[in-house]
């Protein structure tokens, strides 16, 4: 009888290890919320620099960029394009040009242009959806990346979504919940770009990437870093900051 | 006095860039340039160009703005005596943001682009050709901007060609809506020349009357992959017959071997050759009994690598009478200078054919 007990209290235990262990096992969109819940911001003011180097010679462009759900607006403050604005309303941007003050709509088919020479297109730059609602992952694999321990995860772009990237290959930090390397594949399978964090803060109170470096597969010798300065996350942008009056 | 004009601005340049501490900030660009010309008789003109562009940076006070630009032209030549210097103010304004509308007062550009490459409907006509700005586009005006909607607003232009006067002969005048529908930019203006302006005035090449007034409409959007823009002028009588101009063009980006992207851009144009002559410059004049001109201007870029791009603009009449090409290469070089290498070929059965070069060395601070 005390053995039959006794078997019954370590198979209750097994069993309860096992249930509690598949409970704390997270789902890919579980994985990718809780990235989200770091990286993905509604409202932000960035303050940047992008430096774009191919072999030995770099180019430095600066600025100051604010995001609100859809919107987007990018103003350059080194010398070459100092005062240079781009706008992005949903599908539309516009382009302000300080010499003769010349407002114009950039044509649909730049979106996926490298901005200002940059291995970041403007989607890039100013995409701030959540990936959750572009992207349907699974998890994959685990696996070391510098020796920190991440989640493998793949991505293939929802039906209908307009994304810059068909499928996305992810390498979620485990214990901080931030990315730390992406592949971005073209619908026909080829590897377009790959992007890998080499800085990671904490910023009130959430992991983000500080500097991030670009690399174009279809191209040589080439990447760009994107160093993240400052950012202030949800600050109280004006009414009116992603308007055409106000890139005048 | 000139000498002494330059080193003065130099110095103040100068200090401003070296003074963080100042809450104003300079920037701008200095550029040398060398071009010649060789025409079909066998003559060839060169010419050697420099200049200092300044602007100072300074930061708004409330609601209120405050730009000044200008250009100094031979600086370099100016020193050492061979050629006088010059001072061109490009912008010098008073910016005050209302709560419903904008007032911009002094000196300042009145750009009505809308993305072609020529722009028969701009408040300026001739202000710009190839991409290229003018000094025709900055003028002595008074600007008021209503915003309706966040892609929409009006915006009302008083200018003085002449430089400011209250005599109302003398006053440019027009009116520009702009509409963003449905992901397509629309524009309607009109423009009311000044009635002092006679023959050659507004930075038009000098013996082309310009059609005193003028109603313009342009569209910009998207059909699928494709940029498509258009746009429609309607010149009225009083010195030149009453006429019409059309323009219509696409532009397109395409990736070569995944890898580098081909943006293109062509467009048509059809209007008056007297108005032709003032959108136009000096490029492709067409003398003799010809009214109307078709017209064919293409675009080409192409990005060699990071640093360094080729492009090629052609431009060609209908009727075979006459080409231009004007292919070029941009670089940016070690030390941040921007080098560009341009040639123009102009064929034309009427007039002396020519071809020219310039290259230019700028660097931006």
């Amino acid at each position: 009888m005390k053995k039959i007990l006794v078997s019954t209290v370590v198979i209750s235990m097994l069993i309860l290890v096992w249930v509690s262990g598949a409970l704390g096992a997270l789902t890919a969109e579980e994985i990718i919320r809780r990235r989200d819940d770091n990286q993905y911001f509604s409202t932000a003011k960035i303050e940047a620099e992008m430096v774009i180097i191919n072999r030995n010679r770099k180019i430095v462009k600066t600025m100051t960029s604010y995001a609100q759900g859809d919107n987007g607006l990018v103003i350059f403050t080194n010398p070459r394009d100092r005062g240079t604005k781009f706008l992005k309303r949903g599908d539309d941007l516009w382009m302000f040009f300080p010499e003769a003050e010349d407002l114009v709509k950039i044509s649909g088919h730049m979106l996926n242009e490298g901005i200002m020479g940059s291995d970041f297109s403007y989607q890039d730059v100013m995409e701030s959806d959540k990936l959750t609602e572009l992207y349907k992952f699974e998890l994959v694999g685990e696996e070391e990346l510098d020796g920190r321990p991440c989640y493998l995860l793949e991505g293939t772009a929802v039906e209908g979504k307009e994304v810059s990237y068909y499928r996305r290959k992810a390498w979620i930090d485990k214990e901080r919940f931030v990315g730390l390397k992406e592949e971005l594949y073209a619908r026909s399978g080829r590897l377009l770009k790959v992007m890998v964090v080499t800085k990671v803060e904490k910023r009130e109170g959430r992991w983000y990437p500080m500097v991030s470096v670009m690399e174009d597969k279809l191209r040589k010798d080439t990447r760009t870093e994107f160093i993240v300065h400052s950012i202030e996350f949800n600050p109280e942008i004006p009414a009116g900051t992603f308007t055409l009056e106000n890139l005048r | 006095m000139r000498k002494s004009l330059v080193i003065l601005i130099l110095v103040f340049a100068g200090t401003l860039v070296t003074a963080p501490v100042w809450a104003v900030e300079a920037g701008g660009k200095i550029g040398l340039g060398y071009s010649g010309t060789w025409f079909e008789n066998g003559t060839f003109q060169d010419e050697f160009t420099d200049y200092l562009d300044l602007e100072l940076y300074l930061p708004p006070l409330g609601r209120t703005e405050v730009s000044y630009a200008f250009r100094v032209t031979s600086p370099l030549e100016g020193l050492t005596a061979s050629q006088e210097t010059g001072y061109f103010t490009k912008k010098l304004y008073v910016k005050q943001r209302f709560d419903r509308f904008q007032l911009t007062v002094g000196r300042q550009p009145v750009s009505w682009s809308f993305g072609s490459l020529l722009n028969p409907v701009d408040y300026t006509i001739g202000a710009e050709a190839f991409q290229q700005e003018s000094a025709g586009k900055f003028t002595e005006a008074v600007e008021v901007y209503i915003p309706l909607n966040w892609n929409s607003g009006l915006a009302l232009v008083a200018s003085f060609p002449a430089g400011f006067t209250l005599e109302t002969a003398k006053l440019k005048w027009g009116v520009r809506g702009r509409f963003g529908i449905k992901g397509y930019d629309l524009t309607v203006n009109y423009v009311h020349e000044a009635e002092a302006a006679g023959a050659g005035s507004d930075g038009s090449i000098g013996f082309i009357p310009l059609p005193r007034r003028r109603a313009g409409f342009t569209f910009k959007g998207d059909l699928g992959d494709l940029g498509v823009y258009g746009a429609f002028g309607h010149y009225f009588g009083e010195g030149t017959a009453e006429n019409n101009s059309y323009l219509a063009g696409i532009d397109y980006s395409y990736k070569i071997n995944y890898d580098h992207k081909l943006t293109m851009q062509l467009e048509y144009l059809g209007l008056e050759r007297n108005n032709l002559a003032s959108l136009l410059g000096g490029y492709m004049i067409f003398p003799g009994e010809q009214e109307k001109i078709n017209l064919v201007t293409g675009h080409l870029a192409y990005p060699l690598d990071d640093f360094s791009s080729i492009a090629l603009t052609a431009m060609a009449s209908l009727d075979g009478s006459k080409y231009l090409l004007a292919p070029s290469y941009q670089s940016i070089l070690p030390g941040d200078l921007d080098l560009e290498l341009k040639m123009v070929f102009f064929l034309s059965e009427s007039m002396p054919n020519f071809t020219s070069f310039a290259v230019n060395l700028n660097y931006p601070f």
